[in-house]
């Protein structure tokens, strides 16, 4: 899977959140909160090709949490980016 | 090592209008087009908070009738209508659903133009000839608008659509 091209990480009052941008044209009613890790997934796995173990590999290294946990977290993280229309699979 | 986040929804995020609007001026400012959920009733009957989102396009020329997005004299933002443009550059706007209220600000503080609306799946232009006629109508409706819009506002409260805080 891929993250979708236009949806943007940007940081508004200290918050990360994804907006949707085209090339002339940014919608602000549909703006999508991510928290710190998710944020970091994102903007690391921006334009990749990528699977959850990927996504579960790349929490190891930078937080401390365990592998089980991370590949848990990031399958729930997939699904709700899935449900947001945030991937292309 | 960090601690990762909890996954998964949490309460909404409501951003302050400064850093809200703040961010809009910047995306227009570098000639984006940019969309948002209105908030509040002031410009009903057309426009309800909550439900419709208007398209703002950069400020070109300002014509009287036009929907804007300004920061007014007040220091706050307001997406309402040019009802008068004075000589000194100064605008008067007013929201269609505002009885008596009107704002004034300076030309500059004019950050976008409205250039459309939507409402669910329906885009509703402010380049058609209905959207003029209803634009021209509301500002020259004159005493007529005020009773109109005391009728819809009770309509509302009784049946209709209930404005939410803006949620993100």
């Amino acid at each position: 899977m891929k993250t979708k091209t236009g949806f943007e990480l940007r940081e508004l009052c200290g918050e990360k959140v994804i907006v949707v941008e085209g090339a002339t044209t940014v919608d602000f009613s549909c703006v999508i909160h991510l928290n710190e890790s998710a944020a970091f997934l994102w903007e690391a796995l921006s334009g990749c090709e990528f699977t959850e173990s990927d996504m579960a590999n790349l929490l190891c290294k930078e937080y401390e949490v365990d592998e089980r946990n991370a590949v848990a977290d990031c399958r729930r993280l997939v699904a709700q980016w899935l449900e947001a229309g945030m991937l292309e699979v | 090592m960090k601690k990762v986040g909890e996954v998964g929804p949490r309460a909404s995020i409501v951003f302050p209008d400064r850093i809200f609007f703040a961010e809009i001026r910047r995306q227009l400012a570098v000639g984006h087009m940019v969309t948002f959920r209105v908030r509040g009733n002031s410009m009903r009957p057309f426009l309800e908070g909550g439900r419709d989102k208007v398209v703002l396009a950069p400020p070109q020329k300002i014509r009287v009738g036009d929907v804007v997005l300004a920061l007014t004299d007040s220091g706050n933002y307001f997406l309402h209508r040019v009802l008068l443009m004075e000589p000194d550059g100064a605008c008067l706007l007013r929201g269609d659903g505002n009885r008596n209220g009107r704002e004034r600000c300076v030309l500059g503080n004019i950050i976008g133009v409205a250039s459309g609306f939507w409402r669910g799946n329906s885009f509703y232009s402010c380049q058609d000839w209905r959207w003029r006629f209803y634009s021209w109508l509301w500002i020259h409706l004159g005493p007529v608008r005020r009773v109109g819009l005391t009728f819809y506002n009770i309509g509302q409260r009784m049946y209709g659509w209930q404005d939410r805080k803006r949620e993100y």
